[in-house]
């Protein structure tokens, strides 16, 4: 062949041009194969980075629901116009030359006149859209030129969550025109404002998440997503959420974008159907508002027969919807008001806040008597209108709210005399010194009411881990056998003593209780002696599976029984019966027309501090605030509704919480009149 | 069909080269029509890239076949007063008013429906020229008066061009006349003392712009000295520089670098068979930049749409011309055609490797184009004449 022929040839010169030629061409070959086919994967890489951008598309958020599913934190759309910029090119060019107008321009000329011209376009389209809209707007340049530079290949939005009407107006003015369109994209929120906002929750705008390892790469650019921080939001964020998918836009040199492609849908999150009952729970919201609009305290309704939360109130709240549109000034100042504390829930005692509970805890002490026998409810006890036994304990005095006069087992539970309970913690015989035993009895007693211990512990349920879906606190109880005392607020810790087993009997000292484990008790009195897990949440639902076997049910729980003696429950439900429904009870405000409540008041006194100190000793100076309670059941013969109400700084509990409940057991009746109608239901997402 | 070749045949045309030719050609208007595509939506039909390239290559078969038909030995005739022609035309060029500046160099002249390179034809005149120069006896070859007239001839276009500025077209001359003397016979001697003290200059020149000070540098064009950095993958910040002059030089060098690294990228993700006719990302979305895509950087565009294979098969081509050429000037009657053979090898081959090395990072970037495939009239026309005058002299070989 030819090519040999020249590497053969007698001229030495030709000879060496060929093969220089040859060499020549060769190393380009090997340098070729090089790129081509050696390293090929690196380039195509390096290709792929700089023309493909990687978006996250988040999952639209599961639903939260009450027990009739009723919507208690949905998804309404939310619809934004959007300029796409690439579809602008050409009115860029047109504009661009009808500034110049033929004049010669300089490099840097060229470019700002560019600008200048993107930014005009875009700026009269967003003015026309906005004015056709009724709400004339002018585009930030600042915004513009941000946005051209960093993330040109996504749409800009120029107006954000449109009301229906300008929705409307949108389709039939603006509809068609090119570079602009409407983006509707699912928002939380809470049609009920700040109902149930400590269960609830709230959202939490996120831009940098933790865990960023969903997909392969890491994303250029990702779209709004949020975060739940707190109640239920915070707790079940993973599974409300579901998985977000991805898409990948492609992107020309100058980042307008030419083409997309989702990879992966969004996954959307597992609603969640509460027990709650959004009726009861308003209800019990307006009841503890009726009090005053800054009420600190708290509402547990619960079935004392299977634990289901029908309400969880705690309140002073927050409108959970603040989060995700923004506070204005004056709510800002009502989210760091330290007095109210609207973080605080109240109900379950987060962050530790926890609460005497004074005549409440009579329950308990009747309990622990009657089953252990030194009680016989017929017995009567003199009370002088104040306990004292200069005998046993000379230095011991309390006094009694309940008038002199002698009481028996009802009679005192209904006038919440302090002396007939204390007797039968100190002196059960009326001679000797037994205060150790009244000790060992309560802190019994107190201890098989699970006082001190969560209300609801995480438990597996097929091997799922179910977390609880409240954040709650545990409030204090001494276990059995304890021999000192709590460190007080002195910093001291000294030995028990018949003043301190005296005041332990009727609420007050070493004991302090969330409303909620107040709920598991009264339902323990009402069902005859079963302590419940409350039950916040019925169902956890996927949404691909409507109604199969994904829907995942929460059954109720029984946590321990106390075993009670049927003379005991009958015994206390006649006490708390006759301490709502007689003229002399202490929580005859309670009282219902067609349905018997029982019930116990509580009025316990907290020393609080001042904030001032003594001006010679320097010690901290305290005032005495009152928590008043009252706790109940109904219908008494056969109980389906525990209500415990709370108020702090209240006057009493019988003045203060007894017609907050009553209110409660109103709005509940009319309810059930209104359930056997069979009211429309509405289902929203 | 048969009829033609048989024509052909009979006129002694080499029908490997032909083919040859004709292969790159269609390689050339098929990828400038995808390097280009966009204009087809805003341009007339008959002004876009593709259909001016088929214009080019019309009228320089045309051209070519002339230069093909009429004897080198009557050619050679013409090439003193060609030589010089250029000559007036380089200097024209750089007249201001006469040349047309572009890209920042003034290289050419606007003949209204399109521009001419004057350097491109230049470097067929000086071809003519020096071979017709260097015929003459064996020994006047050993004189060094005939070697330094020789040398001057060579530098005298290269300083017009280098003074475009075009240090790329400029220094083609260097090879052509190097590889031309060698041939015809200039002592080795005057040579070896020749390329010595260029390669002397060569390096001083890269030494002076990579490493010293701004006070010291002689006068390279300053893109000329970007270029040099860039392909020895230097900072372009100097050591002593503050750290807003370091960003600046960051941003400058990331924008000076962009053509280069984009056309890589281009090549290597090609891959072994290419993304398609139309179908790389490279030249689509516009990171090829459009500017040089259809010329300078038409090998990117046909190496990722093609992938190895298509790279290998222009390679192939080339080295068909190439070798072709070579074999034309060994069999050629005398000196005369034998120079006029290795001149016009030397040019192609000077032109295919420093564009196609470039894209490889063999080579500095340069404004070199590709023969026939780089979309521009003046290097299609005098890539097309000079491989006529390699089939005139094939042809003429046995007319005495």
């Amino acid at each position: 062949m030819f090519v040999f022929d020249q590497l053969r040839s007698k001229d030495l010169p030709i000879r060496l041009m060929v093969i220089f030629i040859l060499c020549c061409m060769l190393l380009l070959v090997g340098k070729l194969w090089n790129l081509q086919v050696a390293t090929a994967a690196d380039y195509r890489s390096q290709q792929v980075n700089q023309s493909v951008r990687a978006i996250r598309l988040p999952a639209t958020r599961g639903r939260i629901l009450d027990r009739n599913k009723q919507p208690l934190a949905v998804n309404r759309l939310r619809f934004d116009v959007h300029v796409y910029i690439d579809e602008l090119r050409p009115l860029f060019r047109e504009h661009y030359f009808r500034l110049k107008n033929g004049r010669k321009l300089g490099r840097t000329a060229q470019r700002k006149l560019g600008r200048e011209a993107r930014y005009q376009v875009v700026s009269n389209l967003t003015m026309q859209v906005s004015m056709r809209l009724g709400q004339p707007l002018v585009l930030d340049p600042e915004r513009f030129h941000r946005h051209y530079h960093q993330k040109l290949y996504m749409p800009l939005a120029v107006m954000q969550d449109l009301s229906p009407d300008q929705v409307a107006k949108f389709v039939e003015l603006i509809h068609g025109v090119p570079g602009i369109d409407l983006s509707v994209n699912p928002v939380r929120t809470y049609p009920n404002g700040d109902m149930a906002f400590h269960t609830l929750g709230y959202l939490r705008r996120e831009d940098k998440p933790a865990d960023d390892k969903e997909v392969p790469f890491s994303y250029r650019y990702r779209l709004p997503d949020y975060a739940g921080i707190d109640g239920l939001e915070g707790v079940f964020d993973r599974r409300l959420r579901g998985e977000a998918g991805a898409k990948t836009i492609r992107v020309n040199n100058i980042s307008y974008r030419t083409s997309e492609d989702v990879w992966a849908w969004p996954k959307s999150g597992q609603d969640i159907e509460l027990a709650i009952d959004r009726n009861i729970q308003l209800a019990a919201e307006e009841a503890l508002k009726s009090h005053g609009v800054e009420t600190r305290g708290a509402v547990v309704v619960m079935d004392p027969n299977n634990g289901d939360l029908l309400a969880l109130v705690s309140r002073p709240g927050f409108d959970s919807n603040k989060f995700i549109t923004g506070f204005s000034k004056d709510e800002i100042a009502q989210l760091s008001d330290s007095r109210l504390n609207r973080w605080l829930n109240r109900a379950a005692g987060s962050g530790g806040v926890a609460y005497p509970p004074g005549s409440i805890f009579k329950i308990i002490s009747s309990v622990a008597y009657l089953e252990e026998g030194i009680l016989d409810p017929a017995d009567k006890v003199y009370n002088r209108g104040f306990f004292r036994n200069e005998r046993l304990y000379p230095n011991y005095t309390l006094d009694d709210t309940a008038p002199p006069g002698d009481y028996d087992f009802v009679r005192a539970f209904k006038r919440s005399s302090n002396t007939y309970f204390i007797h039968y913690a100190l002196t059960p015989d009326d001679r000797t010194d037994q205060w150790q035993q009244g000790k060992r009895i309560l802190l019994d007693w107190g201890n098989r009411f699970r006082l001190g211990k969560k209300t609801i512990q995480p438990w597996a349920i097929a091997g799922d881990e179910l977390p609880s879906p409240i954040r709650e606190g545990e409030g204090y109880f001494p276990p059995r056998g304890n021999e000192f005392k709590k460190v007080d607020q002195f910093g001291k810790s000294s030995r028990w003593a018949a003043g301190d087993v005296a005041n332990l009997c009727i609420g007050q000292g070493e004991i302090i209780v969330t409303p909620l484990q107040m709920a598991v008790m009264t339902s323990a009195v009402a069902n005859g002696g079963k302590l419940m897990q409350p039950r916040l949440i019925l169902r956890v639902n996927s949404p691909h599976a409507l109604g199969q076997a994904q829907n995942r049910v929460i059954p109720s729980k029984v946590v321990a029984d106390l075993d009670l003696k049927p003379e005991t429950i009958s015994l206390l439900h006649k006490a708390m019966l006759a301490d709502v429904d007689d003229r002399d009870g202490s929580g005859r405000a309670a009282r219902v027309r067609g349905m018997s409540v029982g019930g116990k008041t509580g009025t316990a006194q907290k020393k609080v501090p001042t904030g001032k100190f003594h001006p010679r000793t320097g010690v901290r100076l305290y005032r005495t605030d009152h928590i008043t309670w009252f706790v109940s059941f109904a219908p008494v013969e056969s109980p389906r509704y525990a209500v415990v109400v709370m108020v702090e700084s209240g006057e009493s509990g019988g003045t203060t919480c007894a017609p907050i409940a009553g209110r409660i057991y109103r709005a509940i009746q009319e309810i059930e009149r209104n359930k056997g109608k069979g009211g429309p239901r509405l289902v929203t997402r | 069909m048969e009829s033609v070749l048989v024509h052909l045949r009979k006129l002694r045309v080499d029908l490997l080269l032909l083919f040859s030719l004709l292969g790159l050609m269609v390689f050339g208007a098929t990828f400038i029509l995808s390097a280009a595509m966009d204009q087809y939506e805003i341009e007339p039909l008959l002004n876009t890239y593709f259909f001016r390239q088929l214009g080019f290559y019309a009228v320089g078969l045309t051209l070519g076949l002339f230069f093909t038909v009429v004897d080198y030995h009557r050619l050679a005739g013409w090439a003193r007063m060609a030589y010089w022609i250029t000559i007036i035309l380089l200097i024209l060029v750089l007249i201001p008013g006469i040349g047309v500046v572009r890209y920042g160099a003034q290289r050419w002249f606007d003949l209204g429906i399109t521009l001419i390179q004057p350097s491109e034809f230049a470097k067929l005149a000086f071809i003519f020229a020096l071979a017709d120069f260097l015929t003459r006896p064996n020994e006047e070859m050993l004189m060094p008066g005939v070697f330094l007239k020789a040398l001057g001839m060579t530098a005298l276009p290269f300083l017009l061009i280098l003074k475009e500025p075009d240090l790329g077209s400029s220094l083609v001359f260097f090879p052509i006349g190097t590889a031309m003397m060698f041939v015809a016979g200039v002592p080795l001697r005057f040579l070896g003392k020749f390329l010595g003290a260029s390669t002397v200059v060569v390096l001083f020149v890269i030494i002076n712009a990579l490493y010293f000070p701004a006070d010291w540098r002689i006068s390279l064009q300053e893109y000329q000295r970007q270029r040099l950095l860039v392909y020895f993958d230097k900072d372009f910040a100097p050591p002593n520089a503050t750290p807003v002059e370091r960003k600046a030089a960051r941003e400058l060098q990331r924008e000076r670098t962009h053509n280069i690294r984009q056309a890589e990228i281009s090549v290597g993700s090609g891959g072994l068979t290419g993304k398609g006719w139309g179908q790389g990302p490279q030249t689509r979305l516009g990171y090829l930049p459009r500017g040089v895509a259809h010329n300078d950087f038409i090998f990117s565009v046909i190496a990722e749409e093609t992938g190895f294979l298509g790279s290998i098969a222009v390679l192939a081509l080339y080295t068909i011309i190439l070798l072709k050429g070579m074999q034309i000037a060994a069999e050629a009657r005398d000196r005369l055609g034998k120079l006029l053979a290795v001149g016009v090898v030397a040019l192609i081959f000077c032109h295919v490797f420093v564009n196609i090395g470039m894209h490889l990072r063999v080579m500095p970037v340069t404004g070199i184009p590709l023969p026939l495939l780089s979309y521009g009239g003046s290097s299609v026309l005098s890539s097309l004449i000079a491989i006529a005058v390699l089939q005139n002299v094939q042809l003429h070989k046995k007319s005495y």
